[in-house]
């Protein structure tokens, strides 16, 4: 899609929740007992929240929510749409949002619906719903990303099981004249849609051979429903991708790099993003990591990264930040948004 | 830009844990069939090619390269 500007929409808050279990990766071993100490420190991500078997998506975005709308003071009556990004709904149909805007006590008429998309989710959730709300016809809206992701890989498959974790998160976003401009660049390329993929749904359906171990290679297992990375397409698709997605946003805004104050990117791994922060050229006291703690949670990891890592920034000041997504689908986006003094709780476990 | 230096290059860029095989590394070694190359070495060296000689290389062209020449010969057409 080509860059757009969406005027008249703030962001008010955000907020996050993520499962009290702890996943440690700096004593995990590979299912043949191979040392992972490299590979950890590779990927950057120490350990990682795991959701309990009775707790979803929606859980964790409706915990996260609370503290949020009482800080904003907002009365969910007066909440005009919600929109999930997660590709880990609690069930297959109804969408998530539905069970959300009615746990949540938002009223009859509000939108709610899905977005499937991850690692770029975000940046396309900001997208869809400040667009709908620049109609003026929706006041307030809340942008919900949450993914239970790492049940969805084998833990036996060191090449994709160490890397996620789950999380819950909420943007609030108002209508508001005064608003800084939102920025957006968004793009997909579907050639590459096998090199991240969960497969289990109408294609793959579940059959008692999709529950059976397979020898993977390099001492890794997994069965036919767990999902899949591959690594290395992975990065070089990012190399590319990301630089110039970036570009394009200071591009369109005007904005050189000193004139952003945090580039927040997906937390996808270490070694990644420190490849791209050179290649792009970012300081690194500008680029904020939480995957260190709580692994790459797919849409969840940008308004995750705000809150565990820049709280005081966004709460005291103005603050202009750079957002970019990129991985499953092939899918990639950036966005330059402000936030002004925003609400931002303390990260609620359940 | 000669392939001695190259080689160089792969010895200071791949992260690997016991870098004895990196020192024996010929233009002519078949570095894939070698008990330490594994993927991390694999993201190395993409991430050499892009930074140090502006070589975009989707993976699957790093993959075809069996030897040292064969990925030093990339560079060439940057």
């Amino acid at each position: 899609m080509a860059l757009v500007t969406i005027n008249g929409v703030s962001v008010r808050g955000i907020s996050a929740a993520v499962p009290r279990k702890i996943l440690d990766n700096t004593t995990a071993k590979g299912p043949d007992g191979a040392d992972l100490e490299r590979v950890v420190r590779s990927i950057g991500i120490n350990q990682r929240r795991m959701a309990a078997d009775d707790q979803c998506t929606s859980d964790m975005c409706v915990a996260a929510a609370a503290p949020l709308l009482a800080e904003l003071g907002w009365d969910p009556a007066e909440i005009n749409a919600v929109v999930l990004v997660t590709q880990t709904g609690d069930y297959q149909a109804p969408a998530s949002a539905c069970i959300i805007q009615h746990r949540l006590g938002l009223p009859l008429n509000a939108l709610a619906f899905d977005v499937t998309l991850g690692c770029s989710g975000y940046i396309y959730g900001l997208y869809i719903v400040s667009s709908l709300m620049a109609t003026g016809l929706l006041k307030r809206a809340l942008l919900m990303a949450g993914e239970t992701a790492v049940r969805g890989y084998s833990d036996r498959d060191m090449g994709g099981w160490l890397l996620n974790g789950d999380a819950g998160t909420v943007t609030a976003l108002e209508l508001n004249p005064d608003a800084d401009p939102m920025t957006f660049d968004l793009n997909t390329d579907g050639s590459g849609a096998q090199h991240i993929l969960s497969p289990l749904g109408s294609r793959h359906r579940l059959t008692e051979q999709s529950l059976v171990y397979e020898d993977v290679g390099n001492g890794n297992w997994r069965r036919p429903i767990d999902a899949r990375l591959n690594g290395m397409e992975v990065f070089a698709f990012a190399m590319k991708r990301v630089p110039e997605t970036v570009n394009a946003v200071l591009s369109a805004t005007g904005l050189a790099k000193d004139d952003i104050d945090w580039f927040v990117f997906h937390q996808a791994s270490h070694m990644i993003l420190e490849f791209l922060r050179k290649k792009i050229g970012i300081p690194a006291e500008k680029m904020p990591y939480s995957l260190d703690e709580y692994g790459n949670t797919s849409s969840a990891t940008i308004p995750l990264t705000i809150v565990s890592r820049l709280k005081e920034a966004v709460t005291t000041g103005k603050n202009r930040l750079l957002l970019t997504g990129f991985g499953v689908g092939l899918s990639w986006g950036t966005a330059q948004i402000t936030v002004d003094r925003i609400v931002c709780p303390d990260i609620v476990e359940i | 830009m000669s392939i001695e230096k190259f080689i160089e290059d792969l010895r200071a860029s791949i992260d690997t844990a016991d870098d004895a095989w990196l020192q024996k590394l010929t233009p002519d070694t078949q570095y894939q069939d070698l008990p330490e190359w594994d993927s991390l070495a694999f993201l190395c060296v993409l991430a050499l090619l892009d930074s140090s000689y502006g070589v975009e290389a989707k993976a699957e062209t790093v993959r075809k390269c069996k030897t040292i020449a064969d990925l030093y010969a990339l560079t060439a057409k940057a």
